[in-house]
């Protein structure tokens, strides 16, 4: 039984570990998972912004040293005196310094005069650069994005118009273009007038381009990822798109080349280019999941022309929520099993006492009523353990009373057997000498001849021997070898009779009977003339025990049995007012031959044959007395099923 | 008027004496006999008025001999007479077949008394007869 409910206490216990944890791991992780990814939205929100931050400080960076060129002095000389040798070392000094692909003069004429490649520029050459050419009509600085085709790429060095030609890879994106190359060019470029005392001269240009270039997006990466890597890949990426097209970036193709030449997927062409929004979340980049920002770049007019992206591997992130995971599944075992152990160590402590009670419960179902409780415990198990041990010190009481009520039982029945078998032998060796005594008494008695003398001592004989008789009648009633004749009777008339019977002999000792019967009495079945003579031997008892003047009362009821039980019983009280018993003698009323009348008058028979006939109904004798005050006997009998 | 004849069959002689000194002297006719087979062997050559038998001999029990001839002589009654009462299931016999029964030791007025109610009574008294006397147990 206790193993069940320490069971029950585990499982209880485990059942709630296993529920708070999985909750928490439930919530625990999507809330993380929320964290992570917003967190890594963030982050590619910050990596975009510095992205496009360092865009435009390149841009920045041609614009201002253009204008730190175009301020030199000397550069009339130079525009004069056709010292072109001394305008490309300028040049090329300034690309040096800034990394620019292109860079050119243009003088006031509309014609170039210098490349810094060199090309065509044996002679002023009417072809001029598209930007030049703006700043030349509206003799201000002008810088940024500009897409420029491949003529003009061409005009400032057929060597890059080659390079920056981008051939598409195909994908099922753009099945539908038939476009092979991509020929335009992304490309970063300032012009800046030059004056000198205040004469306009021309307009000195430089620019990069974007179109296959690594430098911007691997400054970019190493400036904001750091070169961070896991699994042997790059973390973050970054590239330059023309419109939906990669024309710089270091996002790998599955070979592991630069993916330059591939399309953006169309959804956040469509944002982004068209719509011209911030695109930040989850993107599929060529092979991996990406989380991915995007930005349009708007060229020198105003027009999108195209993006800026940044983006990071998600398996970073799913490494680490994978990892958080893990926390929280160990966290979650390590608390079932603590459940368990306390389920263990708690069901322990709480069943011990149980066990305890439960191992003792056992053995004083036995009967033994021996064991002792050891340790008392608090609370409601404390009570238990008191209650419990009330419970067999009560036992015990009770048990000891009843040892000691059957060992007197034992004694007196043994008694009543030894009598009873006494009783049997002097019965069957004596009835048959005395019916001769009897007879030949009474014979003798018969005859008229008999002189007074002879006559009385013939009655002497014969009163003799009938005491002899009822001596030996009463062992065998002793004996219950007498068989009760049972009968309807009502109690009443009977204890009337018997008090008619024996009235004159009261009156004699000047001793008043008074009957007192409860009317209610229902008829009962008893051997009425066994009865009477319990009721007969009681009444002459108490007239025995009584002086002269005193009074008898005799009294019949109904009332609740003395044995405890809900049943009701009759009650036949016969109290005097006589000499008392004293309370050494109360035990010993009822013993055969335990009388204190002088020898003749009293056999110390009455009380225990009364006891044995009124025991043969069912019934007990109580006795209440005071020494000098007198005596009440009380007869309970059982009332008879029918009328319970 | 016949004399009335008794058979007593008691194996204490002090008993047949006392019994034959009672009824002589009411005018009964009175044969003794101390055993069963003895009283088996009268039985055989005289028929009794009455027949008185103690339970306790020494070959046999009265009840069961009261039994035995009361098959071979139907209608013959019975006056039970003992001291002693013990096996328990005589006393219940003789209160079930309603049996005349007069415990020893008795007065004469006693067996007298006894004597003329189991004659009066009915012959088929040793059977389910249901004419009886509480008297003639208890006292
Ligand atoms: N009403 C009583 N008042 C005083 N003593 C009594 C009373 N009834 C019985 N006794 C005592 O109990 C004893 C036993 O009574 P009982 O068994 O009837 O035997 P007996 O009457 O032969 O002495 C009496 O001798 C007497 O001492
Ligand atoms: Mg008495």
């Amino acid at each position: 039984m206790n193993h069940n409910i320490r069971l029950y206490l585990i499982t209880s216990l485990l059942g709630l570990t296993i529920m708070v944890a999985g909750i928490s791991l439930f919530f625990g992780t999507y809330q993380i998972n929320k964290a992570v990814i917003s967190e890594a939205k963030n982050r590619i929100g910050f990596d975009l912004r510095t992205t496009i931050k360092i865009y435009s400080n390149i841009e920045k960076q041609i614009n201002s040293s253009l204008s730190l060129t175009a301020l030199d002095q000397g550069w009339g000389d130079c525009v004069n005196g056709y010292n072109v040798q001394h305008i490309k070392k300028r040049l090329s000094d300034l690309s040096e310094i800034i990394g620019l692909d292109f860079s050119g003069f243009v003088r006031n004429d509309s014609t170039t005069i210098c490349r810094q490649s060199g090309y065509n520029t044996t002679s002023p050459d009417p072809v001029i650069n598209p930007v030049a050419k703006i700043v030349l009509k509206k003799k201000v600085t002008i810088s940024g994005t500009f897409i420029l085709t491949q003529e003009e790429i061409r005009a400032e060095d057929p060597k890059l118009a080659d390079l920056s030609a981008i051939n598409l890879i195909n994908s099922s994106e753009n099945n539908q273009q038939n476009i092979k190359q991509e020929t335009s060019c992304l490309t970063i470029v300032t012009a800046v007038p030059v004056y000198e005392n205040n004469l306009f001269l021309g307009v000195i240009y430089g620019g990069i381009i974007l179109n296959n270039s690594t430098s911007i997006v691997d400054t970019v990466r190493e400036t904001v990822f750091q070169n961070e890597t896991f699994n042997g890949q790059n973390v973050g990426t970054v590239t330059i798109f023309l419109n939906n097209l990669r024309v710089s970036t270091n996002v790998l193709t599955k070979s592991g080349a630069r993916a330059v030449g591939t399309l953006l997927s169309q959804e956040v062409e469509k944002k982004v280019l068209i719509e011209g929004e911030t695109w930040i979340d989850r993107a599929f980049i060529l092979n991996d999941w990406n989380i991915s920002a995007y930005q349009g770049i708007e060229d020198y007019y105003g027009k999108t022309v195209g993006i800026l992206s940044v983006g990071v591997i998600e398996s970073k992130y799913a490494q680490f929520k994978k990892d958080t995971f893990f926390v929280f599944v160990v966290i979650s075992i390590a608390g079932i099993l603590i459940a368990v152990l306390l389920g263990f160590i708690l069901s322990r402590l709480v069943l011990k006492p149980v066990d305890e009670l439960i191992n003792i419960s056992k053995k004083v179902s036995e009967g033994d009523l021996s064991p002792k409780i050891k340790k008392i415990s608090k609370g409601e198990i404390g009570n238990l353990q008191s209650t419990f041990l009330n419970m067999i010190d009560t036992l015990r009481v009770r048990d000891l009373h009843q040892k000691e009520e059957s060992e007197k039982q034992l004694i007196m029945t043994q008694k009543q057997a030894s009598v009873g078998r006494l009783a049997a032998g002097v019965a069957h060796e004596i009835n048959n000498p005395l019916t001769g005594v009897l007879t030949f008494t009474y014979m003798l008695l018969r005859r008229d001849d008999l002189d007074e003398e002879m006559k009385s001592d013939l009655e002497t004989i014969a009163n003799a021997t009938n005491r002899v008789k009822d001596i030996v009648k009463g062992l065998l009633n002793f004996s219950r070898q007498v068989k009760l004749n049972p009968e309807p009777s009502d109690i009443n008339t009977i204890i009337k009779e018997t008090i008619e019977l024996i009235e004159n002999q009261a009156l004699i000792k000047r001793i008043r009977i008074n009957f007192d019967a409860d009317k209610n009495i229902p008829s009962k079945i008893l051997d009425s003339s066994q009865f009477q003579s319990v009721v007969m031997n009681m009444i002459i008892n108490a007239i025995d025990a009584t002086d002269p003047g005193g009074r008898i009362s005799v009294s019949t009821r109904i009332n609740l049995s003395t044995k405890g039980t809900k049943h009701k019983e009759i009650e036949i009280i016969i109290a005097d007012n006589g000499s008392g018993i004293a309370p050494e003698q109360l035990d010993k009323l009822f013993d055969p031959f335990f009388t204190t009348k002088e020898v003749g008058k009293g056999t110390g028979l009455g009380l225990a044959v009364s006891l044995g006939i009124v025991e043969h109904h069912g019934g007990t004798i109580s006795v209440e007395s005071q020494p000098g005050e007198g005596s009440s006997f009380t007869i309970h009998l059982p009332l008879d099923h029918n009328n319970e | 008027m016949n004399k009335k004849t008794i058979l007593v069959i008691d194996d204490d002689a002090i008993v047949l004496k006392s019994c034959k000194r009672i009824l002589e002297s009411e005018d009964y006719s009175v044969t003794l006999c101390p055993s069963a087979t003895q009283g088996i062997d009268i039985l055989k050559s005289s028929a009794f008025s009455l027949i008185i038998i103690d339970i306790l001999m020494p070959c046999c029990n009265g009840l069961n001999l009261s039994e035995k001839i009361e098959k071979e002589y139907p209608g013959t009654k019975f006056l039970i007479i003992s001291g002693y009462m013990e096996p328990k299931p005589f006393s219940e016999i003789i209160i079930e077949k309603k049996m005349n029964f007069l415990p020893k030791p008795f007065t004469p007025d006693e067996l007298l008394k006894a004597v003329k109610f189991a004659i009066i009574k009915n012959p088929e008294s040793t059977g389910k007869n249901n004419k009886t006397s509480k008297g003639d147990i208890d006292e």
